[in-house]
């Protein structure tokens, strides 16, 4: 199974340059900030310093400093505007690839392999993949500034009075590794629990939406809604929580950061009054230390935010999760033998949640090209094995051997036809690049060309959710129009005429038998009246 | 929790989200007077530190200043801590109290939707609005509608405390003052508009997503899911470039604000440093300024900017909070229609029906019917069939007669009265109707069957008998408490199918309203489902039902054939 992990770590790796001067603009815009704060007190002291002890005024090049001070919240400015462009452009560009990434793996994967129902896994598309936003912005570059302010501050420290550092080592580190992680281990579990909230939440908005006609009906949409309403809260006590013990932890690591600052001044003013230190130093010592506080204060839940980012990578690689694939129980012989002809042999098949099996012992022999009637009452199999000669499901024992077709030339007409919100076009083509010609061929041997004709906008108008919704029988022809255009060589039909009146049906089998007159087709119907005399027919009993 | 009035009138999108704001008004306030007692704090460091500086410094004969001294200037940190922490639990509050508000409310609306019209607004989009939206407004309503008043008062604090030593100073902030506002007008509005865009096109792209994988099973069969992928990239990238767009204008005016605030910074450090070189006399009220002062200045300035940059962050939160109370308008408007024009008549308790009169019937909207006017006389044991092409409207007339859609053409008369149908709870009880797509619900089979009332376990077996899926539900692992997923899990259609028609049976509705039951059954469990269906009707049940299967007409006692209006 691929690792999201690992996926991430190289879409952060692809976009390491622009992530890279993310961070190099954050940490100067952060050096500049707190030299800007320093810089002037210092100039101030130090002018007014030298004014008093009636030094020549001149020596003093008030110019420099000045400069200095523009020069600084210039940068800081414009470091702060680059770094926030950069690290979003780096994120966002990280979350597309990912997005799109997990579709893909996704859409490799089977349905009888999928675990998570597909509402969860688009809300794991959507939300979560918008959480790993939080591993670079508000976690490594919170971290790497941070780390990097606190070494720039005790190299100052160092040059300017080294005999600070004993006072300001320990709530240092305090404030840089042991609040984030107490935020963390305080937080993480909460804001956890918080995001697998939302996300059922939304789960059940949708459940209770996609419902509404079966909960008003039965009165139930009120007591729904209270559940709704109820899950509400006990998310909002949980945000609550999550806040409170957030601001708690920030309370005691500003409590923390403030001993050091007042230290700091007391030592630096002792300092001055031993004659170690300048005055003006003293004071830009106090602003120093206020300026770090601050961005050490900000870094306190990047520990806590990469524990999410992480999590959110966790339920995302969860949406891979699929039940081990059995080998394929398909045998293909399309280069040696030109005969069409597909053989089961011995077939058994249970499904996972049932202990009754659909089929044991099941051998059948089926040679084409022609048509393949599959009958027996509902229940008894017929879409299983359809979705087994498709390789959709697995055979637990038994082979299906399949000659003169490729695996590739095998396509299924399932019973409920998707209708994807897009064009016409776009829903008959699926992605294949087919000309208007083809399509509108396909559509007249499926008596719908009429039908596409009279919508507001032909082949361009929009179907699917909220759109022009095809009624039950359109779907299923638009199914088959489907088929004709892929142009297979094996076509599994699940009931594709139920719902459609007789004249039509008869009508379309009509067409259909012409135009896949070198194919083999395998169709599942209980409308056994539209058999012909030539066609083969296998009935499925239960067991 | 207070109770959320059904109807509200809102102008705008900010009427709406400002009357939703008086919810949390006290904490609002508590939160304001925080804010206050965090400046005031700040104002008191700024000056303990300037007379600190001014003893141990700046006099002639530097002493270290007392523990009293230190513990004043301590404690000025640790009140402004301590009230920070206190504003943003009791803004957190507030902001809960209100978007809990802003839910019921949302969730009323939705309930009085028409059914038909939930194809205006995508379900994907409701859950997002019912959920994420509402849960994004957090930061708008916990600390916006506080900040909007502290950026105005705590920069007047900042003026005021440095007025009392300097004229120039706070002319120097005041004037560029007015600036801030200007350009976050400027930028603000454009961002606001394109934050908009931002949202709508998220939700697009969140519909898109949500779509393509319920409907993957299309393009997995067709083998172009790579294509899609490829799709879905392209569409994602075009987002993250309007995203940046939007943030590229939101980081502008932050930008423009932090310059300001940095040049005036900058500004009041030079001009401090160049009156102590005696280069001007400007500014002080005495002819003198202390060095103290001019510290207390200094530390002051930044903080004159502080809650203005604030404000700009929260500008685009206050974007965000529009755009979705855009949505809760347009939702607000829809559900509204219905309110005004439907819901007129009272509706009075339905007796036992005995007889149903369809009379000169059209189903469809109010300016497009949708077929022929129809009459259908309806009494105890009568079995109709509704037959006619597609897009007749057979469906549209089930959902009319199962008072989940408004009726504009006739009327429909229960034991010879008129009746309003539409959105009436009393009729809901008299009929079961079995929808095209069976509705399954994310639980127990148990659960589906019984929604909210109590059955026995010997009734749910009847039901699931008489539907003819009793055998495959024994066979689940867990039967009757198997939990159904994903729109049917591994049942089929039909076999999700005959568990809503199980559904319909176990409630005993007097008139059955069934849209094609029969499609996905084979012919032996047809026969046994209309045997079922006989036996319903002789015990003096009413069904109206469509099927395109030619062998289940004969069992009709009625068939009407509907015909649909030809476009003109």
């Amino acid at each position: 199974m691929p690792n999201v992990k690992r996926l991430y770590l190289k879409l952060l790796l692809q976009e390491r340059k622009m992530a890279l001067l993310g961070i190099i603009l954050a940490v100067l815009t952060a050096y500049s900030g707190i030299a800007l704060l320093a810089v002037s007190g210092w100039f101030i002291s130090a002018a007014a310093l030298a004014g008093l002890s009636a030094v020549a005024a001149h020596a003093f090049n008030f110019f420099a400093p000045g400069a200095i001070v523009r020069g600084l919240s210039i940068s800081r400015t414009a470091g702060r505007y680059g770094e926030r462009l950069s690290s979003h452009e780096a994120t966002f560009r990280i979350i597309s690839h990912l997005r799109a990434n997990l579709f893909r793996l996704i859409s490799r994967m089977s349905w009888s392999e999928q675990q998570l129902n597909r509402h969860e896994t688009s809300s794991r598309l959507l939300q979560d993949i918008q959480n790993i936003e939080a591993i670079y912005l508000s976690a490594i570059l919170p971290a790497a500034v941070s780390f990097l302010v606190m070494i720039a501050y005790l190299i100052t420290l160092y040059i300017v009075l080294p005999s600070l550092l004993p006072w300001v080592i320990v709530p240092l580190l305090f404030a840089t590794f042991v609040m984030p992680w107490l935020y963390s281990h305080r937080v993480l579990a909460s804001e956890t629990k918080l995001h697998q909230q939302h996300s059922q939440q939304w789960l059940s908005a949708s459940a209770l939406l996609s419902c509404m006609r079966t909960l008003t009906l039965f009165e139930r949409l009120r007591d729904s809604g209270h559940f709704l309403q109820q899950q509400a809260q006990e998310t909002d006590q949980e945000e609550a929580t999550a806040v409170q013990r957030q601001q708690a932890v920030l309370l005691l690591t500003q409590l923390i950061l403030i001993i050091m600052t007042v230290l700091v001044f007391w030592q630096g003013l002792l300092a001055f009054q031993h004659e170690q230190l300048d005055g003006a130093y003293a004071f830009m010592l106090l602003l120093l230390t206020l300026g770090s506080a601050e961005v050490l204060l900000s870094n306190c839940p990047a520990l806590a935010n990469l524990g999410l980012g992480l999590a959110a990578l966790g339920r995302l690689q969860h949406s891979l999760i699929a039940t081990p694939e059995q080998p394929d129980t398909r045998h293909f012989n399309h280069t040696s033998s030109p005969k069409l002809s597909v053989q089961i042999n011995h077939l058994e098949y249970s499904y996972p949640q049932q202990h009754r099996p659909v089929f044991e012992q099941f051998s059948a022999q089926i040679k084409g090209p022609g048509w393949v009637w599959l009958s027996g009452h509902s229940g008894v199999g017929k879409s299983t094995l359809l979705a087994l000669i498709y390789g959709q499901l697995k055979a637990k024992n038994g082979t299906i051997d399949v000659n003169g077709i490729s695996a590739e030339q095998i396509r299924l007409m399932p019973q409920r036809i998707d209708i994807l919100r897009t064009t016409l076009r776009d829903n008959l083509t699926l992605n294949l690049t087919i000309n208007e010609p083809a399509l509108w061929r396909a559509l007249q041997l499926v008596e719908l060309d009429h039908w596409a004709k009279r919508l507001p906008q032909g082949l361009d108008t929009w179907l699917g959710e909220g759109e022009w919704q095809p009624s039950g029988g359109e779907r299923k022809r638009i199914g088959l129009a489907r088929l004709i255009l892929q142009d297979p060589k094996l076509i599994l039909l699940d009931e594709p005429t139920a719902g459609l009146d007789s004249a039509l049906a008869e009508k379309i089998y009509r067409e259909l038998r012409t135009h896949w007159s070198d194919k083999i087709i395998i169709c599942s119907s209980h409308e056994l009246h539209f058999t012909a005399t030539q066609d083969q027919s296998i009935e499925l009993t239960a067991g | 929790m207070g109770k959320v009035p059904q109807k509200m009138q809102f102008n705008n999108a900010a009427d709406l989200l400002r009357q939703f704001s008086q919810q949390g008004k006290r904490e609002n306030r508590l939160s304001v007077l925080l804010g206050l007692v965090q400046i005031t704090m700040t104002i008191l460091f700024a000056f303990m530190v300037a007379g600190i500086l001014d003893q141990a410094l700046f006099q002639a004969d530097s002493t270290l200043p007392d523990g009293q001294t230190w513990l004043i200037l301590t404690l000025s940190l640790v009140t402004k801590a301590v009230a920070t922490y206190l504003q943003n639990n009791v803004a957190n509050q507030a902001s809960i109290k209100i978007r809990n508000h802003l839910r019921q409310f949302a969730l009323e609306r939705c309930f009085s939707l028409n059914i038909r019209l939930f194809p205006t607004f995508k379900s994907a989009e409701l859950s997002n609005l019912l959920s994420t939206e509402i849960n994004s407004l957090r930061l708008y309503f916990a600390d916006y509608s506080a900040y909007k008043y502290l950026a105005v008062l705590m920069p007047i604090a900042v003026i005021l405390a440095s007025a009392t030593v300097n004229w120039l100073v706070p002319l120097i902030l005041a004037i560029t003052a007015p600036l801030v506002p200007l350009f976050m007008i400027l930028v603000g509005h454009k961002a606001g508009q394109a934050s908009r865009d931002n949202l709508k096109q998220l939700n697009r792209l969140g519909n898109l997503i949500s779509d393509r994988l319920k409907n993957l099973q299309a393009l997995q069969l067709a083998g172009t899911t790579e294509q899609e992928a490829d799709k879905l990239f392209r569409r994602s990238e075009s987002f993250r470039e309007a995203t940046m767009r939007v943030l590229r204008l939101a980081f502008l005016s932050n930008t423009l604000l932090e310059f300001f605030s940095a040049i005036s910074v900058a500004l009041v450090a030079v001009y401090l440093g160049l009156f102590f070189l005696d280069k001007y006399q400007l500014g002080s009220w005495s002819t003198d300024l202390s060095l103290s002062q001019g510290v207390f200045l200094l530390m002051l300035a930044p903080e004159f900017y502080l809650p203005l940059r604030r404000l700009g962050t929260l500008y685009h939160a206050k974007a965000d909070a529009t755009s979705v109370a855009e949505h809760l308008l347009t939702l607000n408007q829809l559900a509204d229609d219905r309110t005004s024009t439907d819901l007129n008549s009272t509706l009075e308790a339905l007796p036992e029906v005995h007889h149903i009169y369809i009379e000169a019937v059209q189903s469809g909207d109010k300016d497009k019917a949708l077929h022929h006017p129809l009459s259908i006389q309806l009494e105890a044991n009568d079995k109709i069939l509704l037959s006619g092409p597609s897009g007749s409207g057979k469906t549209t007339l089930l959902d009319t007669l199962a008072g989940l859609y408004p009726l504009h053409y006739g009327a429909i008369k229960i034991n010879g009265i008129e009746h309003t149908l539409y959105q009436n709870p009393h009729w809901r009880k008299h009929i079961g109707y079995m929808t095209q797509t069976p509705e399954l619900l994310f639980a127990t089979i148990r659960e589906n069957l019984c929604l909210g009332r109590n059955f026995s376990d010997e009734a749910l077996l009847k039901a699931l008998n008489d539907a003819q899926i009793d055998t495959l539900v024994m066979s689940l692992t867990g039967g009757l408490d198997y939990l159904i997923s994903d729109a049917g899990g591994y049942l089929s259609g039909g076999q999700a199918q005959r568990i809503a028609l199980a559904r319909v049976f176990l409630h005993k509705p007097k008139l059955l309203l069934l849209d094609e039951p029969t499609a996905n059954l084979d012919d032996a469990t047809a026969q046994a489902f209309m045997q079922q269906l006989a036996q319903y009707s002789e015990q003096g049940g009413m069904l109206i039902m469509t099927s395109h299967r030619p062998s289940d007409r004969h069992f009709f006692n009625k068939v009407i054939t509907m015909e649909a209006l030809s476009d003109a």
